[in-house]
């Protein structure tokens, strides 16, 4: 039934809201290091609706600039042509994380709080161990819980069967998924993210945000999203039936080099994150 | 009834029968309300972190120790009495493994610490294990009542 399984859902990924042209084009301008601000510019430019929600983040608490921003091309000279990409992509990934996943019993907004959230939680723990991951982080922790969105329409009747299991045995909700479907929820997000054709640092963050010793490469990166999901649950951010029941892996601790002090230090910066980015849910 | 939401970091205060605190989505963090069953006013907050490190930082209402001590002298400024006033508190849950980053055991340890230091004693809680919680006080009787995740509502 899995392989079966599988391979229905994953065709059924083209059902999901595409990823704009936008986000395509300045991905692969991205990759050239002679792209400048203004090449940046000129491709969001043509979108006015995503210039305007840019402009509202580069101005929000998020970023704390001092002056105001009032162009693109000024805003991709300030922040950087990274931050711009990771920003664009926030925008549009509004219109994919914002609903009701029933299945998991997450609220409707709540998947998109947990997902900018982890964004946020993702971007300052890389600013502080992993700076020039600092804007990937960003994007990585926004689009994580992708896998999510997708089995929720397609495994409704196994989630009971899951949910199950975990409450009776006690042990992590994708290990659970593993055990009724034969693959779980990192696995069909990865897949998506292969499939939209997204790099490879994050589609390895996708898949080993809940086992970051299972990663073999950006293990930076996907040591960064897994202590930042962490955050986000303990929070009770997105926190549905399968909130609480997964493991803080200690290999990601360690490569991080963050202890409790520091753990409760970084906690606290990020809920400051994430309750001066309230404003940018809409 | 209509409800008064209490986000994290957030501290509020009622007197008005008619309203219950409700403090949503508490999971590693502490849900705390507090009630004089005299003057029947009640105030809630949800602290997420456990102890303040700098007396500067801007928003001292998500420590745990701070806030205790803030929602208790702003109850009695507004005209509680504090030798009558109870505390009841839920949270403090845990991942299913929180090795090397226990944030509920030390948040509950930081309100149990907080809570003697200002001399108020605790007279109902739900607090541990893997799971979420909501906590909610009737201004109008002081009745306490814990919702657990998907195992439904019980009074505290």
């Amino acid at each position: 039934m899995s392989n079966e399984l599988m391979d229905k859902i994953v065709r059924s990924i083209d059902d999901l809201p595409p990823m704009p042209s936008t986000i395509i084009k300045l991905s692969e301008l991205i990759k050239n290091p002679m792209t400048s601000g203004k090449d940046i510019a000129a491709v969001i430019s043509l979108d006015q609706a995503l210039t305007t929600k840019i402009l509202k983040w580069c101005n929000s608490p998020l970023y704390g600039l001092s002056k105001k921003i009032t162009s693109v091309e000024q805003a991709a000279a300030l922040l950087g042509n990274k931050a711009i990409q990771s920003l664009a992509t926030a925008c549009c990934a509004n219109q994919i994380f914002d609903k009701e996943l029933d299945g998991y019993m997450i609220d409707k907004e709540d998947l998109w709080k947990h997902s900018i959230g982890c964004a946020a939680g993702s971007q300052i723990i890389a600013q502080k161990k992993f700076p020039a991951l600092r804007d990937t982080a960003f994007t990585a922790g926004l689009l994580h819980d992708l896998g999510k969105i997708i089995l929720n329409n397609y495994v409704k009747d196994e989630f009971v069967k899951i949910a199950k299991i975990v409450e009776e045995e006690k042990i992590p909700f994708t290990e659970a998924e593993n055990r009724v479907l034969g693959f779980d929820h990192t696995e069909i997000g990865a897949k998506a993210a292969e499939k939209w054709k997204l790099p490879q640092d994050l589609i390895d963050a996708i898949r080993y945000h809940h086992d970051a010793s299972q990663a073999k490469e950006n293990t930076q990166l996907v040591a960064c999203v897994h202590l930042s999901n962490i955050i986000c649950l303990m929070f009770g951010i997105g926190c549905g039936c399968d909130g609480l029941m997964c493991k803080v892996d200690e290999n990601a601790l360690k490569l991080l080099g963050i202890d409790e002090a520091e753990f409760e230090k970084i906690s606290s910066e990020v809920l400051d994150s994430i309750q001066s980015t309230e404003s940018l849910l809409d | 009834m209509p409800d008064i939401q209490i986000s994290m970091s957030q501290v509020k205060i009622a007197n008005d029968p008619g309203f219950t605190l409700v403090i949503p989505n508490i999971v590693s963090g502490i849900g705390i309300v507090m009630y004089d069953p005299i003057k029947k006013i009640g105030g809630a907050a949800h602290p997420i972190i456990p102890n303040c490190g700098s007396p500067s930082d801007p928003n001292p209402q998500k420590y745990v120790d701070k806030c205790i001590a803030f929602l208790a002298k702003d109850l009695e400024s507004k005209g509680a009495n504090r030798g009558t006033l109870f505390v009841k508190i839920a949270g403090g849950a845990k991942m299913l493994n929180s090795v090397g980053i226990p944030m509920g055991e030390k948040n509950l340890k930081s309100a149990r610490e907080t809570l003697a230091r200002e001399k108020l004693s605790v007279k109902g809680l739900d607090i541990g294990g893997s799971i979420k919680r909501t906590l909610m006080l009737n201004i109008s009787n002081g009745e306490v009542t814990v919702e657990r995740f998907n195992e439904g509502t019980k009074k505290i």
